[in-house]
């Protein structure tokens, strides 16, 4: 071999060994960085002490300000971060008010409420809780101009005042009890770090809630750590909170079997027997004030006349509804108010189920049989939604009342029912409502100022009692008024009443989880044995 | 070749102009008030009408789309109306999620898919061969949603091996990667299989073997590159396809990708959202399918571009 070409094999090898050498270190280097994508996320967990709760969510967590919160789980996830001035309590079957940041509230006179607000209490931030906070909070729910989704809790406020470091008034337009009740729903927020970060908050929150915001990815997943300056006892007792989304039916139930996640919501009605024979899990429910009913125009053909509405609702067999559709997860209706609210008449008998009394009442109205009705039912909104709505139209339709089904999307229902109103192209439709208090529901779905867009139900005694609960400061006298308007909107039937559907989740057997009948998600007292 | 790049260039953006007509459009003609779906049923009309003024709703169709136009050129696309953030970055947020699902199921197609597909058409009447092409259209058959639920009840809550859903690790990918590239690798078996017969059968590829070429070299320089080009235009289509999301397998294993995103925003008629996810989802099909013009080139000598 000559010299050149010798020269010319060594550079060759030693090409060949930098080539093989680049080689084998980036093999290394990758097979390094797979290692610890893989095994990174186990490490870390290990390295936390207390027990964290994996919490499989049905529904996405949008945004953490609850003032512009789209659904209701949205909002129970904000209020373990931020606290209320008071909340609903439901220790007792029935709701009640108990104290939180307020210490206490009276009515100074009938359009004045004034709280006292407890002192000590220091947001994630640093800044404390103050009548300066409070204010801040309430302002940016009730004024207009923030446009504040939770503002349809707050119409009758037109003022917040500042009275001392630890005193709060809220004036009404008129007296208004159900205000009280209504600010549990409102969150008190850090006015600084409001100001400052404006819609900001959407993705940051310092709240005084026992679980703090320890990562957020918005629509996906949410991690809560503990809230060490969290002034309630008991204090948290659960190492950190991961919230993720798991929006299919079927996968969320796989993972609470899988064990992946501890705890999850909505269990679907054929996934119980599952989870209840399975010894690692158990379901939680708990009654709540979701009334789903059908809705009717009461300005179309047939149903302006009363007895077809009543009609309608002997035609349906309710209790068979609850027993083989829900599997008896849920209460026949007796009024659009469900037990645990206050002021629910429990004097009120539901509609039996009577095909020959609605033929009759049918007759007597000048519709023996010729009718038909469109029909707006959704799928996969409320739990046995398409279920009870097929079932309510083969009822319907036993009495002689045709019925053409449909089952668009929420979207386009919502449009046609409640945005087009009296051009809407159903006359019917199948909804829930749940109340945030006595007033709410009969107010936003009975008063003839809200309901006219999309039922026309307009009856002026139930309006002058509605009004009268409002005003009605006196629980005694309130209670009369509100047994009163709910029998009156009753025998108007310009619902179907169905029932009151329960709120059901699925846990591993070791957490402590207590389901709250306004479905709300609260972690406070929460823990895993 | 500079010119060609220009030339592409021009063509893309004028696609992406005229698909932003049509999803701005098709969106407000859509029934549907995202002001009533966000603040609810029980929002008294006064407060709807604020909203939507607030959101810029109730402006003429043409002053809406040249305020989306001006603001889109400066990058902007508009904010969503739900979470309450710039929804460009929103929605490029859930793209590496995407990404990784997509690269991941046509990868296992592809290396699965396209050797299998050879050899069923090499050995074509042997017993394999059929049930090959069986399976494959099997693949094809097998609904998503149904496999994706029978793989989770199977692999992670009988067997424990894998986790249920969620992302993150290697774990996660492989379950939903499977479903996802199911459909694909029965097709990509049945069209490389089709391809490859057709090939085989002509006459360079008589001569080839004539000339005492081993099997394995003819497949793999003489049919397999001529094969491919039908391959990789099927592919490419369905990588577009896979990119903008898959929906249904996103939302049985909770995978946070575009499609489980775009059309959450649908329901909730979050236009931004919709707006920014779908022009990300026509720049991506534009996109790759510049890339396979360039594969073609690579592929088949005979193309050239003038």
């Amino acid at each position: 071999m000559t010299d050149q070409s010798r020269g010319r094999v060594r550079r060759a090898r030693e090409a060949m060994t930098r080539r093989a050498f680049i080689r084998k270190a980036a093999t290394l280097g990758a097979g390094i960085a797979g290692w610890q994508f893989m095994t990174g996320r186990s490490a870390a967990r290990a390295a936390t002490t207390a027990p964290r709760l994996k919490f499989g969510l049905s529904s996405p967590i949008t945004t953490l300000d609850p003032r512009y919160s789209d659904t209701i789980q949205n909002d129970g996830i904000a209020d373990t971060i931020y606290d209320q001035l008071l909340i609903r309590d439901f220790t007792t079957g029935r709701m009640t008010l108990a104290p939180r940041l307020a210490t206490s509230w009276e009515r100074t006179d009938k359009q004045t409420i004034q709280f006292r607000i407890r002192q000590g209490v220091v947001f994630a931030n640093g800044e404390v809780v103050n009548a300066e906070a409070v204010k801040y909070s309430l302002d940016t729910v009730y004024q207009k101009s923030y446009g504040a989704v939770r503002a349809y809790l707050t119409p009758s406020i037109d003022a917040v005042e500042v009275v001392d470091e630890s005193t709060v008034r809220v004036h009404t337009t008129a007296p208004d009890r159900a205000i009280i009740t209504n600010l549990a729903a409102l969150d008190v927020m850090p006015p600084k770090m409001g100001a400052r970060l404006g819609r900001g908050m959407s993705t940051q929150a310092a709240g005084t809630g026992p679980y703090q915001v320890e990562e957020f990815v918005p629509s996906q997943s949410l991690k809560l750590h503990p809230y060490e300056k969290y002034w309630r006892q008991p204090k948290p007792r659960l190492g950190g909170i991961d919230i993720s989304l798991i929006a299919d039916d079927g996968t969320r139930t796989a993972a609470l079997l899988a064990g992946d996640v501890l705890l999850v919501n909505n269990l679907p009605v054929d996934q119980i027997d599952r989870v209840r024979s399975s010894p690692k899990l158990k379901v939680l429910e708990s009654v709540t004030s979701r009334c789903v009913y059908i809705g009717m125009r009461e300005d179309r053909g047939p149903l302006k006349d009363v007895r077809v509405r009543q009609a309608l609702n002997y035609a349906v067999d309710k209790a068979a509804i609850v027993k083989n559709i829900l599997q008896g997860h849920a209460q026949v209706a007796n009024s659009p108010l469900a037990p645990v609210i206050p002021f629910a008449n429990p004097n009120l008998k539901p509609y039996p189920y009577s095909p020959a009394k609605a033929k009759e009442l049918l007759s007597q109205a000048g519709y023996p049989s010729n009718f038909t009705l469109r029909f707006a039912c959704p799928t996969g909104r409320y739990l046995g939604d398409r279920a009870t709505g097929e079932a309510v139209a083969g009822y319907f339709n036993d009495v002689g009342v045709k019925v053409d089904f449909e089952s668009p999307e929420w979207g386009v229902l919502s449009s046609e029912v409640f945005g087009k109103g009296p051009q809407s192209k159903y006359d019917i439709w199948l909804a829930a409502q749940s109340a945030s208090s006595e007033d709410s529901l009969l107010r936003l779905r009975f008063h003839s100022s809200f309901n006219q867009r999309w039922m026309a139900y307009d009856d002026p005694e139930v309006d002058a009692l509605i009004d009268a609960g409002l005003f009605t400061l006196d629980d005694n006298q309130a209670r009369l008024i509100y047994y009163k308007a709910q029998e009156r909107i009753v025998a108007d039937a310009p619902w179907v009443f169905l029932h009151y559907v329960n709120s059901i989740f699925g846990a591993d057997r070791s957490v402590q989880y207590t389901v709250r009948p306004d479905e709300y998600i609260f972690f406070h007292d929460t823990a895993i044995r | 070749m500079g010119r060609i790049l220009i030339q592409r260039v021009i063509d893309s953006a004028v696609v992406l102009w005229l698909a932003s007509i049509v999803i701005f459009l098709l969106l407000r003609v859509l029934p549907g008030d995202p002001a009533q779906l966000l603040l609810g049923d029980i929002a008294t009309p006064q407060a709807v009408a604020a909203k939507r003024h607030e959101l810029g709703l109730d402006r003429s169709l043409p002053e809406q789309y040249l305020i989306f136009v001006e603001s889109a050129l400066r990058g902007d696309l508009g904010q969503s109306i739900r979470a309450q953030v710039p929804s460009v970055p929103y929605v490029l947020s859930r793209f590496p999620a995407t990404l990784l699902l997509a690269g991941s199921s046509v990868g296992i197609a592809v290396l699965v898919g396209i050797p299998i597909g050879v050899l069923s058409a090499t050995h074509r009447y042997s017993a394999a061969s059929t049930v090959a092409t069986g399976l494959a259209i099997l693949a094809q058959s097998t609904p998503n949603y149904w496999l994706g639920l029978v793989l989770i009840t199977v692999f992670a809550v009988a067997l424990h091996w894998l986790p249920t859903s969620g992302y993150g690790t290697v774990q996660n990918l492989i379950l939903p990667s499977v479903t996802l590239a199911f459909f694909l690798l029965g097709l990509i078996v049945r069209i490389t299989r089709t391809e490859v017969l057709d090939v085989l059968g002509q006459d360079y590829v008589r001569t080839a073997r004539a000339k005492g070429l081993p099997g394995a070299i003819v497949v793999w320089r003489h049919v397999l590159r001529n094969a491919l080009i039908a391959v990789l235009t099927v592919i490419g289509l369905q990588v577009g396809a896979l990119l903008g999301g898959a929906v249904i397998t996103e939302t049985v294993f909770a995978w946070p990708g575009l499609g489980y995103l775009t059309i959450q925003a649908v329901y909730q008629r979050d236009y931004p959202v919709v707006q920014t996810a779908v022009l990300l989802s026509v720049l991506i099909f534009v996109v790759i399918n510049a890339f396979m013009d360039l594969l073609y080139v690579v592929v088949d000598p005979r193309v050239r571009y003038d």
